[in-house]
């Protein structure tokens, strides 16, 4: 039986298509009603796709497709990961009316925070601890620019946590705070925190870029480091973590480099999380 | 029932006036399939009905827009890294398809999209084109013996090229279709007439041939999954070579011994896109055609552009029997399937039991709440 459904997850909206209920169940402990739609919408719908099993095959894997591209197959226990790294595949493949920086990003009385950095950086965690400590999550992956006004648009989604993450975060708030914990994917043990209700109701609102900040954990150092990046460098490394800047070219160029010009850049490396949020909550 | 892509391309102002968010889901849908969002984007840019279109809708031909202008700028970057290569070849070094459309400077070509470099050359000079491709970085990658065999024996190209740094493909071809076919088309008028371009070591065919090629390409082969861009493709083709005139087309139709073809365009093209062709051109065309065919070809291209016809999916197995029938007669085709098919098993077998292997080696153990 095939289950179909749609993520007005702003500023793109997925038509679904699943065989069985499992997937559909776990989105509705991740995704509040108003996004995660029964009825047919009447709004256009961005990005179809099936993440059905093949009637023909002998195999119980389902197959996550967005038209004819194929993604990935999965076995069941790991529908929703692979969901989710689906749909930022889909929008990292396709979109280029923004440029896309694989940050996360954060507003708390109109500061932002952009917070790029490659995997096993931290990102994620510092970005659950903020937004668990009155930030407003716009997006744990996708940081998109607007290269027509240089303001930066919400992707909510849930944030995935690896590993040891969903132990820090267990440990500093509740048990089960990170929920549809899916053991076992090729990064490992994977857990969802839900956005807050802020970050939900204000899913439809830009905000001008202010911060960003390269966070690195590392249990080794003594002393934070928190200091500034030449506006050169910045451009640069906020390069290399675009998933289109060499696709927009001129666009992407002239976008990153108005960025960079309205963002001051900061170095993050600390083994004290504490000390690592006061010193971001001091940021005016 | 038209695909709602192709009724947009047909009639954009009435498109756009009529359609629901439910017409412009699936158009976005099937343009992205189609690979025509960026086509679509100067389409409605030059109709000046941009703006009138919902928000929605110009994010993805945008995006489709600025992939297509990355990729023109891809494609020069890797002509001029391969002049030199071919500065001195003595023959003519002809570039088919997209990448002649987008040298040619051909209207159509905006937008456009396309996969690889096709380059025809002599089938003398084949081995010479294939050793200058590799000093130049291009090298073939993983393909089964059979299927190098395959390309080799029974097709009309090289099995593709890539650039072992930059991942650029290249199809080198010795002709426009396999050589395994009945049909005869002859590929050296379109060696002979091709037109160099200014300053390069390449030559693009004429708009006439151009046009011919993309019939062959679209009526004599076995693929529908990019049915709509290919008949877009053929439409504005067919415009562009009506600039040098029809008795142009016919006449490289007959040079290339492909009047069945262009015939069955011209037909479709009149049914699609109300193209106006001589009473005279049709009839110089028409005793090539099968007589069949003649018929049937509307009627299947219905078939297949209508999911919900009950003969929608015996049209695609239809298509892609005739398809492989022109291609390689039914004796090739016979022994194609059956040994086909079992290098198909044997490799599933082997895929299988790398993939399993490769599973067990990336699977890292539960790191997380212990």
């Amino acid at each position: 039986m095939t289950t179909s459904f749609v993520l007005a997850s702003a500023p793109f909206n997925f038509q679904v298509n699943t065989s069985g209920h499992t997937l559909f169940d776990q989105l509705k402990q991740l995704y509040p009603h108003s996004v995660l739609q029964t009825t047919p919408t009447n709004d256009i719908i961005d990005f179809q796709i099936d993440f059905k099993k093949n009637w023909l095959s002998l195999s119980q894997s389902y197959a996550f497709k967005l038209g004819q591209h194929h993604f990935r197959m999965t076995d069941k226990p790991q529908l929703l990961s692979v969901f989710e790294w689906g749909l930022n595949w889909a929008v990292s493949s396709y979109q280029n009316r923004y440029l896309c920086i694989h940050a996360a990003v954060l507003e708390k009385n109109g500061i932002s925070l952009i917070l790029p950095a490659p995997p096993g950086s931290g990102k994620s965690t510092l970005c659950a601890l903020l937004m668990l400590t009155g930030w407003r999550l716009l997006s744990d992956e996708h940081c998109l620019v607007d290269p027509e006004t240089g303001l930066i648009w919400p992707f909510v989604r849930p944030i995935s946590l690896k590993n040891r993450s969903i132990a820090v975060l267990n440990q500093r708030f509740s048990a089960n705070i990170v929920q549809c914990i899916v053991p076992d994917t090729f990064k490992g043990t994977i857990g969802y925190l839900p956005p807050t209700a802020e970050s939900w109701q204000l899913m439809h609102q830009p905000i001008q870029p202010s911060y960003v900040i390269f966070p690195k954990y590392n249990a080794d150092i003594t002393a934070t480091e928190f200091s500034g990046i030449e506006q050169s460098q910045l451009f640069m490394q906020l390069a290399v973590n675009c998933f289109n800047y060499t696709v927009l070219a001129e666009v992407g160029f002239e976008t990153l480099g108005r960025l960079v010009k309205q963002v001051v850049g900061i170095r993050l490396e600390y083994a004290n999380t504490d000390e690592a949020l006061q010193l971001i909550a001091e940021l005016d | 029932m038209i695909p709602v892509c192709l009724q947009l391309l047909q009639n954009p102002a009435q498109f756009i006036q009529e359609a629901s968010a439910e017409c412009w889901t699936d158009f976005i849908h099937q343009a992205r399939e189609q690979a025509l969002l960026g086509s679509c984007y100067f389409l409605l840019q030059d109709a000046g009905l941009y703006q009138s279109i919902p928000d929605k809708v110009k994010t993805h031909l945008y995006s489709g827009y600025i992939y297509a202008q990355k990729q023109k700028v891809s494609l020069i970057k890797e002509m001029l890294k391969l002049e030199p290569f071919f500065k001195d070849a003595p023959y003519p070094c002809v570039l088919l398809k997209g990448c002649a459309y987008r040298l040619t400077e051909l209207g159509m070509s905006r937008g456009r999209v396309f996969s690889d470099i096709d380059i025809l050359v002599p089938q003398e000079q084949f081995p010479d084109a294939l050793l200058r491709l590799n000093e130049a970085g291009f090298i073939e990658f993983g393909m089964s013996d059979y299927d190098r065999r395959y390309y080799l024996r029974w097709s009309h190209q090289h099995p593709p090229l890539v650039h072992y740094l930059r991942g650029v493909s290249i199809d080198l071809h010795h002709h426009i279709y396999p050589v395994s076919s009945n049909e005869n088309i002859l590929i050296e008028p379109l060696l002979r007439q091709s037109i160099p371009l200014a300053g390069s070591s390449f030559a693009v065919p004429t708009k006439a041939l151009m046009f011919v090629h993309a019939c062959v390409h679209l009526f004599y082969q076995d693929e529908t999954h990019k049915l709509v861009k290919d008949l877009w493709d053929l439409y504005q083709l067919f415009q562009d070579a009506m600039s040098e005139g029809e008795l142009q087309i016919v006449q490289a139709a007959t040079d290339l011994n492909a009047q069945a073809a262009v015939y069955y365009a011209f037909d479709v093209l009149a049914w699609l896109f109300k193209i106006d062709v001589s009473a005279q051109a049709i009839a110089q065309l028409k005793p090539f055609a099968n007589h069949s065919q003649r018929r049937s070809m509307r009627w299947l291209l219905a078939q297949l552009f209508d999911p919900t016809s009950s003969w929608h999916r015996l049209a695609h197995v239809w298509w892609m029997i005739r398809g492989h029938l022109l291609k390689m007669g039914p004796m090739t085709l016979l022994y194609h399937s059956i040994a086909k098919s079992a290098e198909q098993f044997r490799e599933r077998r082997i895929h299988s039991a790398q993939q399993r292997e490769q599973d067990a080696l990336t699977k890292p153990k539960d790191a997380g709440i212990q």
